[in-house]
């Protein structure tokens, strides 16, 4: 069962956006936050928002543990959460916008 | 010479101290972990221990000596602004119920104080019509007269010395207002 974002915030479009890339893949916490371009707390918040309202499921690394390297957690958006993720990211993002010194005469867009 | 003695010297230590703390600092951000997931975690030790092993796999992650400790100060930020803001907010919380438990406090005893101040008057009232002899105790009884004044305070324009003689503790005596109709 999964629940509608109460908040949407532009770093929770790009973790949703981070996922909805890597299709089947996992992703961990570093592969997250390099991707957004996001700090580590504020991508963190947002997983926990995504866990709990179940568009996300996170597991260990199930690896063997090497002596003094931490494990990775992984994290993954459910198959449940998937369409509600596209149609969030449809309805809010908008096309990207370049900005540019160039003086916009006559409107701005060309 | 020893302008050139310094100029020597103080980049050949500078290079050695920039060299130490790009060394320390993966130690210094793997210190800096668990206690930025425990502030995170609110005092919740098990999400403490997941966040901890968590964030150290991130930081061991991030390339370079100098960025991961960055990052772990970034962690160590938003995890202290998180535990400061639960802490105000349960300061806040807690001060918001003591002052509706002081408010309700205020309110009971003011109650309390009419209801007394009718009580004296009500004895007043009986000694003059008795002529200054005690009234019999059960026509003026303060477990009577607490839920009367409430009552006759919620009634507007009654006398409250005559609904207080109607003596019968159980029974709630009829209102009379002032002009003597009951």
């Amino acid at each position: 069962m999964t629940r509608q974002p109460e908040r949407i915030t532009a770093p929770f479009l790009d973790v949703v956006q981070a996922f909805l890339d890597a299709g089947d893949d996992e992703l961990h916490g570093w592969a997250i936050i390099s991707t957004t371009g996001r700090a580590g707390p504020t991508v963190y918040k947002i997983l926990e928002r995504l866990t709990d309202m179940g568009w996300v499921t996170a597991r260990w690394d199930d690896r063997p543990a090497e002596p003094n390297k931490p494990r990775r957690r992984y994290y993954r958006l459910t198959g449940e959460a998937v369409p509600s993720a596209r149609a969030l990211i449809a309805e809010r993002r908008t096309p990207q916008t370049r900005a540019t010194l160039r003086p916009a005469f006559g409107g701005g867009l060309a | 010479m020893n302008q050139i003695w310094l100029i020597v010297v103080i980049p050949v230590v500078l290079s050695l101290l920039v060299n130490e703390f790009c060394d320390l600092s993966p130690w210094l951000a793997k210190k800096l972990i668990p206690r930025a997931a425990r502030l995170w975690s609110l005092g919740d030790l098990d999400t403490a221990e997941i966040l901890a092993e968590e964030w150290a796999a991130v930081i061991d992650d991030v390339p370079g000596k100098l960025t991961k400790l960055g990052q772990a100060v970034r962690f160590m930020g938003g995890a202290t602004w998180r535990y400061q803001r639960w802490q105000l907010t349960t300061k806040y919380t807690q001060l918001l119920v003591g002052l509706s438990n002081f408010l309700s406090r205020v309110i009971s005893w003011n109650e309390k104080k009419s209801a007394f101040f009718l009580n004296d008057l009500a004895e007043m009232r009986a000694r003059s019509k008795n002529q200054g002899a005690v009234p019999a105790p059960d026509t003026v009884k303060a477990k009577v007269i607490i839920p009367l004044a409430v009552q006759v305070k919620g009634q507007g324009n009654v006398s409250a010395e005559a609904a207080l003689f109607h003596g019968d503790p159980g029974q709630i005596p009829p209102i009379v207002s002032s002009n003597g109709d009951s």
